[in-house]
């Protein structure tokens, strides 16, 4: 087969357009579609982070807060809170408030226990 | 860079992206998937594109890396160390049916050029990057290029003049 050279550029330059890739239309939005999608994951892990510290603060506020009122209520009930030491000593400060009454010469009552059941009370006449 | 200005000047370069790595893959969804992961990698670095007054031959440079971490996954058994150029096979078989003969023989003489000749020709004359782009890309001289070029183009008139049995072609 006979052919000129413009033949051959015209062929060459062909070939070109016949191999140009097909792009497509929406290539654009493909891509921005994934960029979105990734914005909005990022945003989500945000969200949880936020809320997981969140969270975590509210936790530890709560278990100081019953810490605290745990301390509060140390002393009840009485009897299983006292130390044996402790126990001595209001015991010994009780008898101290016996021997005080019983000593003074003033007339006068003194209670030395009370609860809604029963009161033990000292009378010196 | 700010979203506005991504939309304008990156976002367009998606078509490209597509294209040169459909070349290096030959695979429509791998492309596809080429282009996604680009654009999301400069949209997380798109600080450092304000560096670039022509970003295009930086981003066709990470894209021909990235198609060829692929390669290289793909081909995770073979054992050999490959050069960058010769892993990249740019004239995939098409299944079109209206190639004639003259386009088969276009084809068969490009890929007999060396890998980086066949590089430099695509990227210049089929994909239409200038000589800058192409500097960027490959990693080669522009003064080096030039020299590719012409005696790509040389070589394949002549190839095409014996061919047909052209005298006197000048």
């Amino acid at each position: 087969m006979k052919k000129n050279i413009d033949q051959i550029d015209k062929e060459y330059n062909d070939f070109i357009e016949y191999s140009k890739v097909d792009i497509p239309n929406d290539i654009q939005d493909i891509a921005l579609e994934k960029i979105k999608l990734s914005q909005k994951n990022k945003f989500n892990k945000i969200i949880k982070w936020s809320s997981g510290i969140a969270a975590a603060a509210l936790i530890t506020l709560s278990i100081n807060i019953i810490h605290k009122n745990h301390d509060y209520n140390q002393k009840y009930p009485y009897s299983q809170q006292l130390t044996d030491s402790q126990k001595k000593a209001e015991f010994e400060n009780a008898l101290k408030i016996i021997n005080e009454s019983l000593c003074d010469n003033t007339p006068r009552e003194e209670v030395a226990y009370e609860d809604d059941n029963f009161k033990i009370i000292f009378t010196k006449k | 860079m700010r979203q506005k200005k991504f939309n304008n000047k990156i976002l367009p370069l998606s078509g490209k992206i597509y294209s040169y790595s459909y070349r290096i893959l030959g695979n429509k969804d791998d492309a596809k998937d080429v282009v996604q992961d680009i654009m999301l990698k400069l949209w997380d670095n798109r600080k450092d594109l304000d560096r670039y007054e022509n970003p295009t031959g930086y981003i066709m440079r990470t894209t021909r890396n990235y198609c060829i971490d692929i390669i290289r996954k793909n081909q995770k058994h073979r054992t050999e160390e490959v050069n960058e150029s010769h892993m990249i096979n740019f004239f995939h078989e098409d299944n079109r049916l209206e190639i004639d003969e003259s386009m088969k023989y276009i084809r068969k003489i490009i890929k007999t050029l060396p890998s980086v000749q066949q590089e430099v020709v695509v990227l210049k004359d089929f994909e239409g990057f200038t000589n800058e782009e192409i500097s960027e890309i490959t990693s080669l001289g522009e003064n080096n290029i030039r020299v590719i070029l012409s005696r790509c183009r040389k070589h394949i008139k002549e190839q095409l003049i014996n061919k047909y049995d052209i005298k006197n072609p000048l």
